[in-house]
C-alpha cells in the first residue's frame, strides 16, 4: 500500500472512530490536512454551544468565524443553495473553490478581504455532506502554498461518503443521548440520593443530591477518580472498610442476578445514611450508561441514598397546596410535625391553646387522619418527597 | 516459524547472528581469569564469551561462557532465553513466562531414544577414567574447588523406572574419578537418591554437558514431583527431544551432549565441597561442607567439544533466566490452578531469586471470591510458599496488574508508593526456606526453617476496584493527546 493509501485509509478509521465518538474530529481535521497539504480544514456542525468547526482548536481564525463572518461566507452560501436545491446531486460530491464561488467574486468579498486572506482561506476545496442542512467540508491553503489541484479533489471526495456517514452516525448516537439525558435529568429531580454502579462500583450515573452527600462532611462513602489511566472513571467508595466489603457484597449480588440489600452506612461524625441496592432495570440501566462507557450488557446496580438521622418535613407551601390547608394550619402542621406540642404552638405563634386546637381539627378534618400519630405518619411519608441536600 | 536448535552449536551460530556471540581466540587461564570475564560479561551485558583456547589446559575443549545471561542490547534483555526456547529474539520476560505456563497444560510429548550420538566421538570408561581431562575451571576467588557442572543435565530415575528427573546442581572435580555437590534431601535429586539408598545401592546417574540449549531451562524448572522434565520440554517446544543409551548406566541422556559424564552417586561416601559463589550474590562465609560422591564410570565428548560455564553471582546471571524465570512460570500455573487471578508472577531478575511479584487485576476480588486484600495476600502466600516453586522465595510483592514487574523503575516505585509501612502485610513466622537465602541466620541455614512475608502493595480495601491514576505520559494523558504527542515527536525536534 502506497503512503497516500495508509493515510486515506487511516483517515477513513479515524473519522469513524470520530463519528462514533470514540475518537477526536481533530485527529480526523490534522489527518485531512496533512494528506491534502491544506492548513486548515473545516467541518461546522452544531453542539451543546452551538455550531463550531469540529476540525480544528478553537483559535482566532475559529472565534472570529463563529462570531461574524460565517455570515458573509460566499462558500456556505452556495452550499446551503446546493444543497437545497439538488441534495442528491451535490452529496458527497467534491469541487474546486473556483467552481463553487467565482474567484474574482471571492477575491472582491468582505469576507475575502477581512477575513479569508489573514486566516489561511485563499484557496479552498469544498466538499458536500449533510442530513438536514448543508454540511460542507471545506479545505483551505494560504495564498502562499498554492491552488489546489484536481488530484486533491479526488482524495477528498474519497473521504466524503465516509465523513457522511459519520455524521450520521453522530446525529443518531445524540439522539439516544438526548434520552439519556432526559432519564438523568429525571433522577437528578427525585428527593433521594441515585446511582447507578456497575459490578466493580464503577459510579455509571448519580444524581445531583448523592453527589452532594458523597460531597459532604456527614458521608460515609465517597467518590475517587480511579487509574490507571486519566478517564478510567470514578468509582464508589466507603469510608469504612467493613462497609466498603458490605457495600461490594449487595452490588455483586444486585448485578449477578441477586436481589441486591440494604445497609446503613456511617460517617466519622457519627451521621447514618440508608442504603438500598438493588438490580438496575434494564431501560434505566440503558438510558444513564454513556455510549463511551465500556460493554452495553454490563449489568448495573440502582443504589438509593437516603440520610437517616436528619428530620425532613415537609415544607409549608406542599401541605397547603396537597391539602387545602390555611397559611397558618400548614404552619401548625410543620410545628406538630417538628415534635412541638399544641401549647409550645400556640405559645411561639402568639395564639391562644383553643385556637391552636381548633386548627389541629381542622388539619385533621382536611388529611382524613384519625389522630396526631395517624397525622405523623402521613408527614413522615411526605417527608420522602421533600429535596434535601439542596 | 523457528527452526529447532537441537544442539549448542546451533545455539550459537543462532547467537552469533544475532550479535551475542564473542570469540575469544587469546589464550585464557581456567584459573580465575575465564571465571573474571565471564562475570565481567554477565555485569555488562557482553555477548556471550566462547573461549577457543584454554592456556592452561591441553585437551582440545572449548567454553561457552554466560550461556543464558542477559543482552546489553535493547529491547533483547532476554534474547538468550528466548533464543533457546525457540521464541522470537524480542520476546519479553512475561511472554516468555506466559509460554512456558501455558505448555504446562499440554500433553507432554515423551524424549525419543535414538542409536548413536557426536558425544560419543570420544568414550573413555572404567579406570580410564580422568575428569582433570576436561577443562575444569576455577570460577571465583574463595571457591572451594573447580565446578566442572554449572548448566548441565543430571539424568537420574527411580528404582522403579517410574520417573525420570532431569535437573541442574553444581558439582565439584573432587579428584580423577569423583565429583561432589549439594544434593538436598527435598529436591528431585535428592529423593532419588534416597530411594536407591533405601534398597542399599548408588544411584546410577549421567550428567550431560553442553546440551541442547532449552534442557537446562526445565532443568531450572521446579516442576512438582514426578513429572518427568523430559516430556514437559516436548511440550513446550512441540517436538520430543532426542536421547541416547550411556555406555555404564541405565539412563538414557540427552543426544545433544558435547560432553557426557556417567556414573554413581554414593549417597553414604561423604567428601568436601564447596564453597562457591551462589545465585544470591556472594561467595558463602561457611568452610567445606561434607557432601556425598558422584564416582564417575564413563567421560565421552564429542570432538572439540564445548563445556558451558555459569559463573554464579551477582545478577543477571543463568540461575536468574534458567531457574528463576521458569519458577515464574511454573508459580504463575500455580497460582491460576489455586484459583489466584495472577495476571503475572515474576521473580524480578534483579532480585536473585528473593522476591516474586504477583500482580492482580482491578477485579480481583469478583474473580477470586476474595473479599480483602490481606486474604488474598494469605491466599497467595499459602499458595507459593507450599510449593517447590516457592520455596526459594521468601518475599512477595502484590501488586494491581498496571505496574510491569518486569520493568524495574516501575517496580521501585510502585513498592516505595503504594506499600503501606504497617498495613495488609501477612507474615508467615515459620516456613521451610531455602538454605542459601543470603540473610539467612545460621540457626535457620541448619533448620531450614525461616519467616517469609507477602507486602500488600494493593490499593485499600476502602477503594474497591479503583485503583492510584498514575501521572506518566503514558497514563496521565487522554489518549488522542498520547497518540498526538508521539506522532508529532519528531516534528517537535526530538530524535
Amino acid at each position: 500500500m502506497k503512503d497516500t493509501e495508509r493515510e486515506l485509509a487511516d483517515c477513513v478509521g479515524a473519522i469513524y472512530q470520530a463519528g462514533a465518538g470514540d475518537g477526536s474530529w481533530l485527529d480526523v481535521g490534522e489527518r485531512i490536512c496533512r494528506i491534502m497539504g491544506a492548513r486548515r480544514a473545516v467541518l461546522n456542525l452544531g453542539g451543546p454551544g452551538g455550531p463550531r468547526n469540529l476540525l480544528m482548536p478553537a483559535d482566532g481564525s475559529e472565534t472570529a468565524y463563529s462570531a461574524y463572518f460565517h455570515a458573509s461566507d460566499p462558500y456556505a452560501a452556495k452550499a446551503r443553495y446546493d444543497f437545497a436545491t439538488a441534495r442528491a446531486y451535490h452529496l458527497g460530491r467534491a469541487k474546486l473553490g473556483a467552481e463553487l464561488v467565482a474567484e474574482n467574486d471571492f477575491l472582491h468579498s468582505e469576507f475575502y478581504y477581512d477575513f479569508a486572506r489573514h486566516h489561511e482561506r485563499r484557496h479552498m476545496i469544498g466538499g458536500m455532506a449533510g442530513i438536514t442542512e448543508a454540511t460542507p467540508i471545506l479545505v483551505a491553503r494560504g495564498d502562499d502554498a498554492g491552488a489546489f489541484e484536481e488530484n486533491h479533489v479526488r482524495l477528498l471526495m474519497t473521504l466524503m461518503p465516509h465523513v457522511q456517514r459519520a455524521i450520521e452516525l453522530r446525529a443518531r448516537l445524540g439522539r439516544e443521548d438526548e434520552a439519556g439525558a432526559l432519564t438523568r435529568a429525571a433522577l437528578d429531580a427525585l428527593p433521594v440520593g441515585v446511582s447507578v454502579v456497575d459490578a466493580g462500583l464503577k459510579i455509571r450515573f448519580i444524581n445531583d443530591i448523592a453527589r452532594r452527600y458523597l460531597a459532604g462532611p456527614d458521608s460515609g462513602l465517597f467518590s475517587l477518580r480511579s487509574g490507571p489511566y486519566a478517564g478510567s472513571g470514578v468509582y464508589l467508595a466507603a469510608m469504612s472498610r467493613e462497609e466498603a466489603g458490605m457495600l461490594r457484597k449487595r452490588v455483586a449480588s444486585a448485578t449477578s442476578g441477586g436481589s441486591g440489600g440494604a445497609m446503613r452506612v456511617t460517617s466519622r461524625n457519627g451521621a447514618i445514611a440508608a442504603l438500598t441496592v438493588a438490580p438496575a432495570p434494564l431501560g434505566l440501566a440503558n438510558d444513564v450508561r454513556g455510549r463511551d462507557e465500556g460493554d452495553a450488557r454490563d449489568p448495573l446496580a440502582l443504589i438509593l441514598l437516603r440520610p437517616l438521622n436528619r428530620k425532613v418535613v415537609p415544607q409549608a407551601d406542599m401541605l397547603s397546596e396537597m391539602f387545602g390547608f390555611s397559611r397558618a394550619e400548614a404552619e401548625v402542621a410543620v410545628a406538630l410535625t417538628g415534635g412541638a406540642s399544641a401549647e409550645d404552638v400556640a405559645r411561639g405563634r402568639g395564639v391562644s391553646l383553643m385556637t391552636v386546637r381548633s386548627q389541629i381539627r381542622s388539619i385533621l378534618g382536611k388529611s382524613e387522619a384519625d389522630n396526631l400519630r395517624d397525622f405523623e405518619r402521613t408527614m413522615a411519608t411526605l417527608g420522602a418527597l421533600v429535596p434535601q441536600l439542596r | 516459524m523457528i527452526a529447532p536448535l537441537t544442539d549448542l552449536r546451533l545455539y550459537i551460530e543462532a547467537l552469533r547472528a544475532l550479535g551475542e556471540i564473542q570469540e575469544i581466540d587469546a589464550p585464557v587461564s581456567l584459573d580465575l581469569e575465564l571465571g573474571a570475564i565471564i562475570r565481567r560479561c554477565i555485569e555488562t551485558g557482553a555477548p556471550a564469551p566462547l573461549f577457543n583456547v584454554l592456556s592452561d589446559h591441553p585437551g582440545r575443549f572449548r567454553i561457552l561462557g554466560a550461556p543464558g545471561g542477559a543482552s546489553a542490547q535493547p529491547g533483547m534483555e532476554l534474547v538468550r532465553v528466548a533464543v533457546a526456547l525457540e521464541l522470537p529474539s524480542t520476546t519479553g520476560g512475561l511472554a516468555i513466562a506466559e509460554a512456558i505456563a501455558a505448555s504446562l497444560d499440554r500433553p507432554a510429548i515423551d524424549p525419543v531414544v535414538v542409536d548413536d550420538a557426536p558425544v560419543f566421538e570420544n568414550v573413555v570408561t572404567g579406570a580410564a577414567v580422568d575428569l582433570t581431562a576436561l577443562p575444569v575451571p576455577l570460577l571465583h576467588y574463595g571457591d572451594g574447588g573447580r565446578y566442572l557442572n554449572t548448566f548441565g543435565c543430571i539424568v537420574v530415575r527411580t528404582p522403579d523406572g517410574a520417573w525420570t528427573n532431569w535437573s541442574i546442581a553444581r558439582m565439584m572435580v573432587i579428584d580423577g574419578d569423583r565429583l561432589s555437590g549439594i544434593v538436598a534431601p527435598e529436591q528431585h535429586l535428592g529423593m532419588v537418591a534416597k530411594a536407591w539408598a533405601d534398597l542399599g545401592k548408588p544411584m546410577p546417574f549421567a550428567l550431560a554437558l553442553g546440551v541442547e540449549p532449552a534442557i537446562p531451562f526445565i532443568c531450572g524448572m521446579p516442576l512438582p514431583a514426578h513429572v518427568d522434565e523430559g516430556g514437559r520440554l516436548g511440550a513446550l517446544l512441540g517436538r520430543a527431544i532426542r536421547t541416547v543409551r550411556c555406555r555404564t548406566v541405565d539412563l538414557e541422556a540427552p543426544a545433544s551432549a558435547e560432553i557426557l559424564i556417567e556414573g554413581h552417586l554414593h549417597l553414604d561416601q561423604l567428601v568436601e565441597e564447596g564453597p562457591m559463589g551462589e545465585f544470591a550474590g556472594y561467595i558463602p562465609l561457611d568452610t567445606q561442607m561434607r557432601r556425598p560422591t558422584y564416582r564417575v564410570s564413563a567421560i565421552s565428548h564429542r570432538d572439540n567439544a564445548i563445556l558451558p560455564v555459569v559463573v554464579a553471582g551477582e545478577p543477571v546471571e543463568e540461575n536468574h533466566t534458567a531457574w528463576g524465570l521458569p519458577s515464574s512460570a511454573q508459580l504463575l500455573h500455580e497460582l491460576r490452578k489455586a484459583g489466584i487471578p495472577a495476571s503475572t508472577a515474576w521473580i524480578p531478575l534483579q532480585s536473585a531469586l528473593h522476591w516474586l511479584v504477583v500482580t492482580v487485576p482491578r477485579d480481583w476480588r469478583r474473580r477470586s471470591g476474595v473479599g480483602e486484600s490481606e486474604a488474598l495476600c494469605r491466599r497467595i502466600g499459602q499458595a507459593v510458599f507450599a510449593s517447590k516453586a516457592g520455596a526459594v522465595i521468601p518475599k512477595m510483592i502484590v501488586l494491581n496488574d498496571d505496574v510491569d514487574p518486569t520493568d524495574l523503575k516501575e517496580l521501585v516505585w510502585a513498592f516505595a508508593t503504594r506499600c503501606h509501612p504497617l498495613l495488609g502485610h501477612v507474615v508467615f513466622d515459620d516456613v521451610e526456606g531455602a538454605p542459601m537465602l543470603a540473610y539467612l541466620r545460621k540457626s535457620e541455614k541448619v533448620s531450614g526453617h525461616t519467616g517469609k512475608i507477602v507486602y500488600n502493595c494493593l490499593a485499600p480495601d476502602e477503594w474497591g476496584e479503583a485503583l492510584p491514576m498514575r501521572a506518566s505520559f503514558r497514563h496521565g494523558y487522554p489518549a488522542d493527546i498520547v497518540d498526538r504527542v508521539r506522532r508529532r515527536w519528531s516534528e517537535y525536534g526530538f530524535t
